[in-house]
């Protein structure tokens, strides 16, 4: 039960992610894209360094370890 | 890349979109046989990576329109990251088993058959390269 608790969280979190990015492209939205939020982190360079190295982390967490 | 090199990938966009692509698809095939905890999948990864956070420091784009992202903006994406974060730490430390998994345990039986393995190394990168065209 703990299990499926558990992995219900992380779907509901992908779930609202994914509420999220289609409401923010509605007419008039208050609410941001995950491109246009990444758009933003990436305005700076220190953000683009940032997110690059996110990406990269994630790369290497599933792929090395 | 020289002047001319821009110039001409500039006239040969679709070409050299292509070649990209499928370059991609190869080294993402060819990453895809590498075991995790491997020097070969250590340099696979690496060299990627590299390319991607030596792009993104040498970049000097600005973005022309720059997104306005409104303070609601913000706390619906932070509650999101806050809400999963929280969920992958409490299982974390409640001590990763059968009955708490971290989604590394619950994704790593994904990356095991090396098509699938491939198929989520080629996913990084377009993911990488979408996070470069921002």
């Amino acid at each position: 039960m703990s299990r499926a608790l558990t992995i219900a969280g992380y779907l509901a979190a992908v779930v609202v992610a994914v509420a999220v990015d289609l409401l923010a492209r509605r007419r008039g939205a208050r609410l941001a894209t995950a491109g246009e939020l990444f758009s933003r982190l990436s305005s700076r360079r220190a953000g683009r360094v940032a997110v690059a190295f996110g990406w990269w982390w994630l790369g290497w967490h599933f792929f090395v370890r | 890349m020289t002047g001319e090199a821009v110039g001409w990938l500039r006239a040969h966009r679709r070409a050299a979109t292509v070649a990209g692509l499928v370059v991609a698809l190869l080294y993402s095939w060819v990453a895809g046989h590498f075991s995790t905890f491997t020097t070969s999948a250590a340099v696979a990864t690496f060299v990627p990576g590299a390319i991607g956070v030596g792009v993104a420091f040498g970049s000097r784009r600005s973005v022309a329109v720059r997104p306005r992202v409104g303070r609601r903006a913000w706390l619906a994406w932070a509650l999101v990251l806050a809400g999963f974060t929280a969920l992958e730490l409490a299982a974390l430390f409640l001590g990763a088993d059968h009955a708490h998994p971290t989604v590394s345990d619950l994704v790593n039986p994904w990356f095991g058959p090396v098509p699938a393995r491939a198929a989520l190394f080629a996913a990084w990168l377009g993911f990488g390269y979408w996070l470069s065209r921002r």
